[in-house]
């Protein structure tokens, strides 16, 4: 009887979860993989090899794997030294310094990208002070840097936080047990809190990675011309001459970035794992 | 030595918040703008703030957002309590799939997330719209409200709510007032979280949203191919100062609590 009200009870949230996330993401395979014609269905794997053989999808992936890359580990030189900072600030000026790094956050996306991008517009005050210094026109709109720092502006609280939470979670008698035993501030660092914080570190990185390696309306803001795979995806179903509402080419594109996402995630995860494990070891 | 590299971290910390600040300070600074320059401030006035007044398409898209926000919040706070509680229920293999497929909308690409769910609405005729929506901010609200109402459940003391149950009470009075105010904190910290990502949410609204019921974020993103004016800016700054005094209150009241 109990086991019974126990299936009982999970049924619906499974038809939820069904019905909302698993069917969802089928339809993306089903309409790469499927071309329905007025004639009737077919199967076609067209759309699905040329995500992997066309130059232009090429480019697009591998330009918008080299964003993400150089964004996330700018926001790690950046943020985690500050996370550092952070951590060792007296407990009100850290609460209060916390709040004001996730302020910004409360601000809507696109209106903070939006007021980026009027500072390093033509008349904006950073291509002023630029061709100022003599940075021949100073204009940052339109390179690739100004998609670096708009992605480094919207994710860094990301990599921040959790960097800082693991900092704060570090037992500090393993930090002053190292400094009894002889380590100096370096050797203190590298052997023990460096090694804690690397899931916090992990989990940085993946918020970072994946919201930059996906984004289109960055790169839609700050430089039209750099096509990246979220911005190709977005103008097969969207914006494009051509565009369609179960678009073949950009179903496949979405397919391709799922399994990139997931699979750049499994990465990070065993690099967190693997870490784990050696620190066991020492 | 130990004062220099105490003035070299207040300088880094400083130039941090310039870096996430600048651009925020500009946007407020310019919604003063008495003329419609980005760049160029012209003189103090509240023009914008009138123009903010009159523009019907916009309160009536900032109107739409506050309602998706509110509706999606609440269905998707019934919805993951719901689903918290049939998963502290569930066998270990029942559990950990329902756990996986849970937090696919949060690990997966926020993209991805929103042409799976167009896909389901084309494909089901589901036409795109405040219902379309509505399906679309509680799928991936759902997983966040489950996520912080869970930890709550499995800190549960299951010997008070049996208490309850020998002292005579009803398992829904037992469940209203035992259970219920121990999980309460989880359920309203799921419920907040939700509605803000309801809120700021942009890219799962891009692709799930009609063109005759527009998001406040949809809509703005519509004027971005041409100039957002300056109205925008004026609104966001009210919105803005509304967060940041919501925070300052729940911040300086914290430590009152505390004293208590």
């Amino acid at each position: 009887m109990k086991k019974i009200t126990k299936i009982l009870l999970g049924i619906p949230l499974y038809i939820w979860l069904i019905l909302f996330t698993v069917v969802p993401l089928l339809m993306i395979f089903f309409y790469a993989v499927f071309e329905i014609t007025p004639e009737g269905i077919h199967f076609t794997t067209v759309h699905l090899t040329d995500v992997l053989t066309n130059v232009d999808y090429i480019n697009a992936t591998l330009r918008s794997i080299h964003y993400a890359v150089i964004s996330t580990v700018v926001c790690l030189l950046i943020g985690y030294p500050l996370a550092y900072i952070l951590a060792k600030l007296p407990e009100r000026r850290r609460n209060f310094m916390s709040v004001l790094l996730l302020l910004p956050m409360w601000m809507n996306f696109l209106i903070r990208t939006y007021a980026l991008m009027s500072l390093i517009d033509e008349d904006g005050v950073i291509t002023k002070i630029f061709s100022a210094m003599g940075f021949g026109s100073g204009m940052l709109k339109g390179t690739d840097a100004a998609i670096i720092i708009g992605m480094v502006y919207n994710f860094l609280p990301f990599l921040i936080l959790p960097i800082y939470t693991s900092m704060m979670k570090i037992d500090h008698r393993l930090v002053e047990a190292a400094q009894d035993l002889g380590g100096n501030a370096f050797v203190v660092f590298r052997k023990v809190i460096f090694p804690l914080t690397v899931p916090g570190m992990v989990s940085g990185i993946t918020m970072v990675f994946v919201p930059c390696v996906t984004s289109f309306i960055i790169p839609q803001l700050l430089n039209n011309n750099a096509w990246t795979i979220g911005k190709l995806i977005e103008y097969k179903f969207v914006s494009g001459a051509d565009a369609e509402a179960v678009s073949p080419d950009g179903s496949a594109l979405s397919f391709f970035l799922m399994i990139l996402v997931f699979l750049c995630m499994s990465v990070f995860n065993k690099i967190d794992q693997g870490d784990e494990e050696g620190g066991a070891l020492l | 030595m130990k004062k220099l590299t105490a003035i070299l971290k207040e300088c880094y910390l400083a130039l941090i918040l310039l870096f996430l600040y600048a651009p925020i300070g500009l946007m407020i600074a310019m919604s003063f703008n008495s003329g419609t320059s980005r760049a160029r401030f012209e003189g103090f006035s509240f023009s914008h703030y009138k123009e903010m007044l009159a523009d019907e398409m916009m309160l009536n898209a900032l109107k739409n957002t506050l309602i998706i926000a509110l509706f999606a919040s609440v269905v998707a706070t019934i919805i993951g309590t719901y689903a918290a509680f049939a998963i502290g229920k569930m066998g270990p293999w029942m559990k950990s799939s329902a756990i996986k497929i849970l937090n696919i909308p949060m690990l997966n690409a926020e993209i991805v997330t929103g042409i799976s769910l167009m896909l389901f609405f084309v494909f089901a005729s589901v036409p795109l719209g405040f219902f379309s929506l509505l399906i679309a901010h509680t799928m991936f609200n759902v997983p966040y409200v489950t996520m912080s109402v869970l930890p709550k459940i499995r800190q549960l003391n299951k010997s008070t709510y049996e208490a309850a149950l020998d002292l005579g009470a009803s398992p829904l009075l037992a469940f209203r007032k035992i259970v219920l105010p121990e999980i309460m904190p989880g359920i309203l910290s799921g419920a907040l979280l939700a509605f803000t990502l309801s809120l700021d949410d942009f890219i799962i609204s891009y692709f799930t949203s009609g063109s005759d019921f527009m998001t406040l974020s949809v809509y703005i993103n519509s004027m971005t191919k041409k100039s957002i004016p300056l109205s925008v800016n004026a609104l966001s700054t009210i919105m803005f100062t509304v967060v940041f005094v919501l925070l300052l209150v729940v911040n300086l009241r914290k430590p009152a609590k505390e004293k208590e």
